[in-house]
């Protein structure tokens, strides 16, 4: 019985090759197999040097958290000697809020940098930074050529946020 | 490929500094076989470039992944049916909305000669083979095309070898049926 069937594709098998054959009519580029290792490699290689570049930018970002953190605080000192002189109260709207918080009501500004610092989600300074900012950033990294310590620079930070941001993007938190 | 030559090239990949050349060997001894599977599925030659190259880019990604439990060829073989299937799913899903329209698009391509160039008597056989179930017509052209036993079907689609004879005794009958010669 297994034998019958057997025989019966085999046959039905050979019928089809005897009216329709089995040649190969998909038609071939010239020199398409010739090429096709060349263009192989070509893209292992363009997707090694992706993939490169991908983990420097992922390293430069990273990187770019501490100094952004410091040139902010920095930006805000600057920002506050420069400001004070003019104002009533040498602590503004915000700073007074963080100031609050502080259970003795002293009004520190060591207590309210280190609230920068340590209390302030990464995640709300990375939103902070707008597309413009990532452009930046890019055109930076892409400007460095991407070598080992592509990170932005801290005045590079300062600069961005001086141009980028307000005080009171920075005070908002 | 002699198995011999298999393990020639997984000593040259295996090597950092002879992985590239490895590599370039592993494409040539490999190309015309899995771009003919693929193409007898996808039918463009735009479609199989792209498919080969994704391969052969999945093969690279994945050599310190493959563990020489089955042969160098079964392993390229699996990697080659499985992103022709993907690919066939994903044109369904993405541009056609059923199975048919994907066929009906394929069939299209058969009367263009840019894609297929066999006489009337072939492409009415092609027009027949895309009527079958993608996973059916893998199996059709495996064995009817590629010569392939069904041991190493097996090996390559993880299918037992009893349900490969059923599956490709199916596709005879249906064939035979769409192409009317009882």
């Amino acid at each position: 019985m297994k034998d019958k069937k057997k025989i019966d594709i085999e046959f039905s098998e050979k019928r089809l090759e005897s009216l329709f054959g089995k040649r190969n009519s998909f038609p071939v580029p010239e020199d398409y197999f010739n090429s096709l290792p060349n263009v192989v490699m070509q893209r292992i290689q363009a997707e090694n040097t992706n993939n490169a570049i991908q983990k420097n930018v992922h390293f430069a970002r990273k990187r770019w958290l501490i100094p952004s953190i410091s040139a902010m605080a920095a930006a805000l000192i600057g920002l506050l000697f420069l400001f004070a002189p003019f104002s009533g109260s040498f602590y503004g709207p915000n700073e007074q809020k963080v100031a609050n918080l502080d259970s003795n009501n002293s009004l520190n500004s060591e207590y309210y940098f280190s609230h920068i610092l340590y209390n302030l989600p990464y995640s709300h300074i990375l939103n902070s930074f707008n597309q413009d900012g990532e452009n930046y950033l890019d055109s930076v990294i892409d400007s460095r050529g991407l070598i080992p310590d592509g990170a932005l620079k801290e005045e590079e930070v300062i600069d961005y946020l001086y141009y980028h941001m307000s005080v009171y993007d920075i005070t908002q938190y | 490929m002699p198995q011999e030559d298999d393990k020639r090239l997984l000593n040259l990949l295996a090597q950092e500094k002879t992985k590239n050349y490895g590599f370039e060997l592993l494409v040539k001894a490999y190309q015309e076989r899995i771009y003919s599977i693929v193409r007898r599925m996808v039918i463009s030659h735009e479609d199989t470039n792209d498919i080969v190259q994704d391969i052969f880019i999945k093969v690279w990604q994945n050599l310190n992944s493959f563990r020489q439990e089955s042969s160098l060829y079964t392993w390229i073989y699996r990697i080659a049916v499985n992103e022709s299937l993907r690919y066939l799913k994903n044109k369904k899903i993405k541009i056609f909305s059923s199975e048919a329209d994907v066929q009906k698009h394929l069939e299209q391509l058969i009367d263009n000669p840019l894609h297929f160039n066999g006489d009337q008597l072939e492409a009415k056989l092609q027009k027949a083979i895309l009527k079958l179930p993608p996973k059916q017509r893998l199996v059709f052209n495996m064995k009817y095309y590629e010569d392939l036993t069904y041991e190493q079907m097996s090996d390559i689609l993880g299918t037992s070898i009893g349900a490969l004879k059923a599956s490709y005794h199916l596709a005879i009958k249906k064939l035979e049926q769409h192409l009317d010669i009882y």
